[in-house]
């Protein structure tokens, strides 16, 4: 072999005559090459605290269980639960108490104060004032909260969809993450995701969007949940994305006009919505290149190929977010 | 790219990862079991983001990146306590099994190199980077990749027990 500059080296750039050896290990080896996408988990923020105190408020909020479920006569007072700790009395089932155990099928109503609803061992959810919030099912299955009006700020480390917030409009399914969520009565609202990814899905619709750090989505009562768009968005992209949302004809050629290069998870999530637009998928390969892409395509990426893409669009949208300094 | 990625951009991240986590995957291979290699490359480029900020010269980004991998390769194997001699890893699923034995056995004798060589040619014959690529995505001068190709692709074939004649009868057949 020479380790001198021929132009006719194969093992160097694969230009000249094919070594058959080289081709054959080349060939051989090739099955254990790195070919997966990104697939990051949150990063872990820099909040130890929330961590250390998040395992110290568990341990205290089975403190305060303990002496709750000693206490039966009083309301929310034991059996199955999600333990709460409020600023002042709450109305939890029939009664009033400033803390306790909430029942699987009870409703929370904080009213003029704020509590600490804790999820398990895996999370807690800050409820602010004028909340009122039912406990579905909490098991190791999984946790589910119905959030009929207010805000919510949830923390969960836990694998995700673990945990679900239902609003009347749409389904929140956790996927191991913070967020705030609020709706008024009559379901309409917006989320905020500030770490990792949640899916917003509304059953009636089939419409699942996937929302990661630093992005926001419309929650609508009666409709599919509405793309995210970034943080810092121009207003014009969220016009065109608001069209699109009620459904008018011009409003997906806006959206693409609008959406810049910082603009790729709404691309992405439009064009998992609407598989067939070879526009939409032009525009996501200009903002967001990806090896399913081509820009010489003639035809749509399969479904799946643009699911995938929309994770690595996802994954890189929260591995960025997590180096920005909120 | 760093730059920007560091700067917020996001894109750029994403892009980072899709230029060099073969080079990540390969300096990996070459330490660590197969089975274990594509979780290590999310580990490494978690460790990589949540410390780009300490990053002084961008430029420095590619070695930089591998030196991480490289140790967090060593760690993974201290923890398991498994000399990387006796990894055998490949599972039969990915060539089958007869082609997995095989697979197994270059692996083995790749791993066997001296480590510039080894993590050059894994490269190569692995992750299908050509040398100017692996130059770029390792730092390394293009001279060195090409001599460190050439070099370990000499004791490779010795390894393997394939003869200098046995190359130029398939050259000629």
């Amino acid at each position: 072999m020479n380790e001198s500059d021929e132009p006719n080296d194969y093992l160097w750039d694969g230009s000249g005559s094919p070594d058959p050896e080289i081709q054959r290990l080349e060939q051989l080896m090739r099955p254990l090459r790195h070919d997966a996408p990104l697939k990051l988990v949150p990063p872990k923020r820099r909040r130890p605290r929330w961590i250390v105190g998040g395992a110290v408020a568990v341990a205290a909020a089975a403190a305060i269980a303990i002496v709750w479920l000693a206490r039966p006569d009083k309301p929310c007072s034991g059996g199955e639960g999600m333990v709460f700790t409020g600023t002042g009395e709450l109305s939890c089932g029939d009664g009033r108490v400033a803390s306790g155990v909430l029942p699987i099928g009870s409703t929370i109503d904080t009213g003029t104060h704020e509590a600490d609803l804790q999820i398990a061992t895996i999370g807690v959810a800050h409820l602010g004032p004028d909340t009122r919030v039912r406990l579905d099912a909490t098991s190791r299955a999984g946790h589910n909260l119905f959030l009929e009006r207010g805000s919510m700020h949830a923390r969960v480390t836990a694998p995700p969809r673990l945990f679900a917030i239902t609003t009347p409009s749409t389904a929140v399914t956790d996927l191991g993450c913070e967020y705030e969520i609020h709706v008024d009565a009559r379901g309409a609202g917006e989320i905020r995701v500030l770490s990792g990814k949640v899916e917003l899905a509304a059953d009636a619709h089939g419409v699942i969007v996937v929302a990661p750090a630093g992005t926001h989505a419309t929650i609508r009562p009666g409709r599919h949940p509405s793309i995210p768009i970034a943080n810092g968005a121009s207003d014009a992209l969220a016009a065109a994305v608001a069209a699109y949302d009620r459904g008018e004809a011009t409003a997906i050629a806006a959206v693409i006009a609008a959406a810049t290069e910082s603009d790729a998870i709404t691309i992405a999530n439009l064009a998992v919505l609407e598989p067939a637009n070879l526009a939409v998928q032009r525009r996501l390969g200009e903002i967001a290149p990806n090896r399913a892409w081509s820009a010489a395509a003639v035809a749509p990426v399969a479904t799946d190929a643009l699911g995938a893409w929309r994770e690595d669009v996802v994954a890189a949208q929260i591995a960025i977010d997590a180096l920005i300094d909120h | 790219m760093v730059i920007a990625a560091r700067a917020g951009d996001r894109l750029a991240f994403a892009e980072l990862y899709r230029r060099f986590s073969r080079a990540v995957h390969g300096v990996i291979l070459a330490r660590a079991p197969f089975r274990d290699a594509a979780d290590l490359v999310q580990d490494v480029f978690a460790l990589a983001l949540a410390r780009l900020p300490q990053l002084a010269q961008a430029e420095a980004f590619p070695g930089w990146l591998l030196a991480i991998a490289r140790n967090r390769a060593i760690d993974h194997l201290r923890v398991k306590k498994l000399p990387i001699e006796d990894v055998d890893d490949v599972p039969s699923e990915t060539s089958g099994v007869r082609a997995s034995i095989e697979v197994q056995r270059v692996l083995t004798a790749l791993r066997a190199l001296p480590d510039a060589y080894r993590e050059t040619l894994i490269l190569r014959l692995v992750e299908g980077l050509t040398g100017p690529e692996i130059a770029a995505q390792t730092g390394l001068a293009p001279g060195s990749v090409r001599v460190n190709l050439h070099r370990g692709m000499k004791l490779l074939r010795e390894k393997l027990g394939i003869t200098d004649e046995e190359v130029s009868d398939e050259r000629v057949g």
